[in-house]
């Protein structure tokens, strides 16, 4: 075949490839020490590919603070955890001044790092930091980088944030503010295991077995991973249906279901059609495919969107979840030239 | 395989596709042709009703259909439009491109592959992924190729509720235009069009009452006048004269005759100006001039009022005039004023005298009682200024029956009585027709204190199509005086004296001893006085039983102790 650049068609082919088997191979060795959650396995490699952060919200005892320490030793990327309290303050992420002896007996200022300064954040129990503390993480997560008075430092790529939430204990809690919760690419909600994957917790973690994971990649090759993430190519049809479901979510709109102008306040923002294409390339490419398809995007559509959308009284009255509303919105929604 | 084949195999499923589409084409417009079948419908339907409104009111045909032909004719060319459309829609309306390759892929499970492919190969491929997803579609162009697509789903998509509600106003249109076809609708209308314009025209609008009020007029009228001329037979003179201004001040008025006599039909059309009817003058009237004050409030003369009585009756529409007896001279200038009249009160007064004279129950009346006509003669040969004195008399119950008329609608009860029942002044019925209207421009205007334009607008409109209006109502006084209350306050409140300042002085006073009894020392005896009282726990019966029995037991026990 005849084509303006048949090494670059080729060098598509290979880089999919070595796509889908590096996810593949990080994939496989989390679920080595997890057990099920397969879908919130995906779905945060997933946002880490599309170089995107992630909340995961789930009671306690599910795995989550494990998943990210997984994650983190099988990408080999320098992980730190943060436990926030009520009583945290911004100095205490970020870093501060320091006061050290110098061996001649002085004394001299230097910058101590904050735990927000590494690869890969797990931010534990984010809703318990007051929101002068939570907006300590918005430049990170946005610009990659943190201001301490006059210091500017930036953070090593990659680099990803992934917050835990709890559910239930909302007492003394501060919600994530709109601007945060924007940042974040996917909002996973982790479950209970099944029957089975109870058995098989137990037989890992009760006996003297010890299950070690393996190292199979690095920070660069994410970095690698992410950069064929954007080149794959998204057609207008694609495109069009993202962008339709985006102006879906906001009440008022043409797009948008009765149930949208009725329990809605506040719609997804342009970061959600950003968080959809980028996900859906991640999708096409595991896939199989070099191009985002409308099912790309469908099957994104709930990470994306479930903590963009913001529900007015009678929505939370009478009880209707962004995911409900996602459900509408997908239903009334039609696929371009489609046959539907 | 380059990406020329590639382009080329695509059209050939893309043809394949869209004739497998044709159906499918059609069902999605299907909604599109109806609505703009029904819309088509509901104008045309619009235009027919509109033409046969018009030739109903212009009385020619410009709609020449009847009532089966202009349905027939309305649903069917909708229909066939709808129908048209359709197979036109079917014949020539292909699917899109995109729709088409769409339709392929998810047959396929494809992925959306060949849409993909098809788009970045007509805007050519220009990243290294686009290049690899148009070439990963070669292995689907294969399949689809090989492939016998299943029938695609024809279901005509339901209607909307506007397109209902459009279907239903288009049906309603067609019936509401073809019983505008229907010659029971035009007989109807033109059958009672001619009847109801004449009324319109030469009706007096203030019917039934003012009729029987003006019958009743004229026979009161009638039975004055006859008192009249056997009691005052001998000033002919004067009474000539004194008709002479009044005519003249009659004529200026607009009177509602009851045709009967030709006096009355010269005199009732409120003829302005005035020559040729009876003027009363104020001072061979004293009723008029004692009539007037409880009447008119505020005007100069008799025959100032009587013309303004005139002019205002001539402007309003009022009933039939009651008869006069004028002189000659009057009755040539009554018949000029007549016709005069005759054309203003076309305009807008109660009709023509004529039409009223041959209508009018009071011509009627009178005719009954005077059929030969002798008597008037006679009676406006001898008796002027009786007729003077009744036209005065019915000029004040004129005013009073065109108040009543005013009135007439709401007060219908209060109506059915000669001119003067809804006075308060309580005038005689002496008035002649041609004085009626100018004493009910008058006598609104002498019951009304307040007003007199508000009288005059109201009697001017009270014929036509304000009655009920009636009296303005007394002013009420706004502001700070209808606040104030009558309360008397004193202007000042008694005071009371004060105690004045209390002034304390001290005075040195020496010590004085005071004077007691001796008192002798002795024993303490003792206690006499009443001890504190002790209280007794209150015991329930059964604890009592218990003491008392403990008791018991305690000096039994001791009894037995003792002798042993």
């Amino acid at each position: 075949m005849s084509t303006p650049n048949n090494q670059t068609s080729q060098d598509a082919h290979l880089e999919a490839g070595q796509f889908v088997e590096t996810f593949n191979r990080i994939r496989s060795q989390i679920q080595n020490m997890m057990v099920g959650q397969d879908e919130v396995i995906e779905g945060v490699l997933i946002a880490m590919m599309a170089g995107g952060h992630v909340l995961i919200e789930g009671v306690p005892g599910l795995g989550k603070t494990m998943l990210v320490k997984t994650l983190s030793d099988v990408v080999n990327l320098k992980f730190s955890r943060i436990q926030f309290t009520p009583d945290m303050m911004p100095a205490d992420i970020q870093g501060t001044q320091v006061l050290v002896d110098t061996e001649g007996g002085g004394h001299e200022l230097t910058f101590q790092e904050g735990p927000l300064v590494s690869s890969l954040v797990l931010a534990d129990e984010i809703n318990r930091a007051t929101p002068k503390t939570q907006s300590a993480l918005l430049e990170a997560m946005q610009e990659h980088q943190i201001t301490v008075g006059r210091r500017t430092i930036k953070l090593d790529e990659p680099y990803c944030v992934m917050a835990t939430q709890n559910p239930v204990e909302q007492e003394g809690t501060y919600p994530l503010p709109e601007a945060q919760l924007d940042r974040f690419l996917f909002k996973l909600i982790v479950g209970y295991p099944s029957e089975q994957e109870y058995h098989d917790i137990l037989d890992r973690t009760t006996g003297t077995n010890t299950v070690l994971v393996e190292g199979v990649s690095s920070g660069d090759e994410i970095i690698r991973m992410r950069e064929i993430v954007r080149a794959v190519s998204v057609p207008k049809q694609a495109k069009t249906y993202a962008v339709r479901l985006i102006m879906g979510t906001q009440p008022g709109s043409d797009y948008a279901p009765d149930a949208v102008n009725s329990f809605v306040a506040l719609g997804a923002s342009p970061r959600g059609v950003q968080g959809l294409i980028l996900a859906a390339k991640v999708k096409a490419l595991l896939a199989g495919r070099y191009a985002v398809s409308v099912d790309d995007i469908r099957s994104v559509t709930h990470p994306v969107l479930r903590h963009r959308i913001v529900m007015n009284f009678h929505g939370q009255s009478d009880d209707v979840t962004t995911d409900n509303i996602i459900e509408k919105v997908l239903g009334f929604v039609k696929t371009p030239d489609g046959l539907a | 395989m380059d990406n020329i084949d590639i382009k080329r195999r695509l059209d050939l499923l893309c043809e394949k596709g869209q004739k497998h589409l044709r159906l499918w084409s059609l069902a999605r417009i299907w909604n599109v042709v109806v609505n703009q079948g029904v819309t088509a419908g509901l104008i045309l339907s619009c235009i027919i009703i509109v033409l046969s409104l018009g030739s109903l009111l212009l009385g020619r045909d410009i709609w020449a259909l009847g009532p089966w032909e202009t349905a027939v004719f309305l649903l069917a060319l909708t229909g066939s439009y709808i129908i048209v459309r359709s197979l036109w829609a079917f014949l020539f309306f292909k699917a899109d491109r995109v729709v088409s390759l769409t339709f392929f892929d998810e047959y396929l499970s494809s992925g959306s592959r060949m849409a993909t492919a098809d788009e970045f190969i007509s805007r050519k491929p220009s990243t290294p992924f686009e290049q690899a997803a148009v070439e990963d579609v070669i292995h689907i162009l294969e399949q689809g190729e090989r492939a016998e697509l299943p029938k695609v789903m024809t279901r005509l998509a339901p209607l909307s509720a506007v397109l209902h509600a459009k279907i239903a106003g288009l049906f309603g249109l067609v019936i509401l235009a073809s019983w505008l076809q229907t010659a029971p609708f035009d007989a109807l209308l033109q059958k009672n069009l001619p009847a109801v314009m004449a009324a319109e025209r030469g009706r007096d609008l203030l019917t039934g009452p003012d009729q029987e009020i003006s019958a009743r007029m004229v026979s009161r009228e009638d039975e004055i006048l006859a008192e009249l001329n056997k009691k005052d037979d001998q000033s002919d003179q004067t009474s000539a004269k004194e008709t002479e201004n009044r005519q003249a001040g009659d004529e200026g008025k607009s009177s509602s005759t009851k045709a009967g006599k030709t006096q009355t039909t010269g005199q009732s059309s409120g003829s302005q100006g005035g020559a040729g009817s009876l003027t009363p003058s104020p001072d061979t009237n004293p009723q008029k001039a004692g009539d007037k004050k409880p009447q008119k409030s505020g005007k100069k003369s008799n025959g100032k009022n009587l013309k303004k009585a005139a002019q205002k009756e001539n402007a309003q529409r009022k009933s039939p005039p009651k008869p006069k007896a004028p002189t000659a001279g009057q009755k040539s200038q009554q018949t000029e004023k007549k016709t005069a009249d005759k054309k203003k009160t076309d305009k807008g007064n109660r009709g023509p005298e004529t039409s009223n004279k041959k209508n009018s129950p009071a011509l009627m009346a009178k005719k009954s009682s005077d059929p030969t006509g002798a008597g008037e003669q006679n009676r406006q040969k001898k008796s002027e200024d009786r007729q003077v004195r009744a036209s005065s008399e019915m000029k004040q119950k004129k005013s009073s029956g065109a108040q009543l008329r005013a009135k007439a609608e709401p007060e219908k009860k209060k109506a059915p009585r000669k001119s003067g029942k809804g006075k308060k002044s309580g005038k005689k019925d002496q008035k002649k027709p041609s004085n009626r209207e100018k004493g009910k421009a008058q006598k609104p205007s002498n019951k009304k204190p307040s007003g007199k334009p508000s009288s005059r607008n109201q009697k001017n409109s009270a014929t036509g199509k304000q009655k009920g209006k009636g009296v303005d109502p007394i002013k009420k006084s706004r502001g700070v005086a209808s606040l104030m209350l009558g309360v008397p306050l004193p202007d000042r409140i008694k005071g009371q004296a004060r105690e004045g300042y209390i002034k304390k002085t001290q005075e040195k006073s020496d010590p004085k001893a005071e004077k007691s009894a001796m008192q002798n020392a002795g024993a303490r005896t003792e206690r006499s006085g009443k001890i504190a009282p002790i209280s007794h726990p209150v015991m329930t019966p059964a604890m009592q039983r218990v003491v008392q029995k403990y008791f018991e037991t305690i000096g039994q026990y001791s009894k037995e102790t003792e002798k042993e």
